[in-house]
């Protein structure tokens, strides 16, 4: 009897996993990977209608909608350099202003600091370059997403496609010793043979003098 | 002479500073293409009936040689062939056109309708369904057959009786709490 209570719990159990691993996950998150050997940003999950697309959960927007999708800036630059991460909005296609003009976006960083709050086929306050911060290797940059769709968004625009870029940059910085770049010479270097040519200089200026002054006292 | 000296000194502490301040670090930039799309709402029409023999379904056709205490079985259901939910209505029109040489009132009460009142509710000459309808969802039928009443008099002969259904559909997310709560109905 122990022992077929046994099974029945595992069975039970069993189907309990199975279940819950068949249930689909929506609403993922979105990732931005800077791989520090190749150099290159790589962008999740992409979608059918761009691989670098990181707006997953804005598909399918009804009028009425308010949706949310997290971005996560990730890196991992070698320990000795830091990364100073970048933002700045391409806009919209051409053929999209229609439609994104429609709806609000607003783009928050640690659910605080509100980086960009217009329609989403503007440009507005990441037209420029807006830095994101400076963070060590390993370290993660949060976006908060916002797109609130007006009720009041008519028929023409069932089935609409919009498209808007963003351009990341890194700029990775060195933590320790000289920078680390093609460029071999350090600061201290360039310091030094400053002061060595003025070293020289002024031993040289002091020996004209000194053969001058006993010219003269001759 | 000390000057000149002076100003060579100065100029290579200026250019060995200046050396340094065009050290690039390494950048790299990445642009990511984000695509937002619009959701739709659209639906069909089934019109089907019970084969004669009894057995599946079939595609309505129209029926002739009706006899007045007929029923005829025509089923009336709204599929959502769109991507969202959505709540659907169904306006329904009885007519009679009598044949040529007669003439008099109709009375179109003597074609009717076993309506599905249990999940439809009627409103302003509309059937709306009560509850949304997800994608690739179908309701519950209207109606399933068409009687003809007994009391049809000769007034009917060769006449054509028409049942023409009409239905409309409206988003349910973000669209009040029920179908009558609805707004954004086509012709609204």
């Amino acid at each position: 009897m122990k022992r077929m209570r046994k099974i029945i719990f595992s069975v039970v159990l069993t189907l309990v996993f199975a279940v819950s691993a068949a249930v689909p996950v929506f609403a993922a998150d979105a990732t931005v990977f800077y791989d520090g050997d190749a150099q290159e940003f790589i962008f999740t999950p992409g979608s059918e209608y761009s691989p670098t697309d990181l707006f997953d959960n804005f598909k399918g927007v009804m009028p009425g909608d308010s949706l949310t999708q997290k971005i996560t800036i990730k890196n991992d630059v070698s320990k000795k350099s830091n990364v100073k991460v970048y933002l700045r909005s391409l806009g919209a296609k051409e053929d999209s202003e229609a439609f994104l003009s429609q709806m609000n976006l607003t783009v928050e960083q640690n659910d605080d600091d509100i980086l960009f709050s217009a329609p989403a086929n503007e440009t507005a306050d990441l037209t420029d370059w807006v830095c994101l911060g400076t963070y060590a290797s390993g370290a993660e940059v949060e976006l908060s997403l916002t797109l609130d769709v007006p009720v009041e968004m008519d028929n023409t625009f069932q089935n609409a496609v919009g498209s808007l870029s963003w351009e990341f940059k890194v700029e990775e910085i060195p933590t320790e010793g000289q920078p680390d770049t093609d460029d071999n010479f350090g600061m201290l270097l360039y310091v030094g043979i400053g002061f060595i040519v003025i070293a020289a200089v002024l031993i040289v200026f002091f020996v004209f003098k000194k053969k001058k002054e006993q010219k003269l006292e001759k | 002479m000390r000057k000149k000296l002076l100003a060579v000194a100065m100029a290579v502490i200026c250019l060995s500073i200046a050396a340094y301040g065009t050290v690039a670090y390494f950048t790299a930039n990445g642009t990511a293409t984000n695509v937002v799309t619009a959701g739709n709402v659209a639906i069909e029409i089934k019109e089907t009936a019970i084969a004669e023999d009894g057995g599946d379904l079939v595609t309505y056709e129209d029926v002739t040689g009706i006899v007045p205490g007929t029923e005829v079985s025509k089923i009336v259901q709204v599929e959502n062939t769109g991507d969202n939910p959505a709540y659907v209505r169904i306006q329904v029109t009885k007519d009679i056109t009598l044949a040529e040489g007669m003439s008099g009132e109709t009375d179109t009460n003597l074609i009717q309708l076993d309506l599905n009142m249990d999940d439809w509710v009627e409103k302003d000459g509309y059937y709306y369904y009560k509850y949304p309808i997800s994608a690739d969802e179908m309701t519950t039928p209207l109606f399933t057959s068409v009687s003809f009443h007994q009391e049809m008099g000769n007034l009917y002969q060769n006449c054509r009786a028409s049942v023409t259904v009409q239905a409309q559909a409206v988003q349910a997310e973000n669209n009040g709490s029920d179908v009558l709560k609805a707004a954004g109905w086509p012709q609204e």
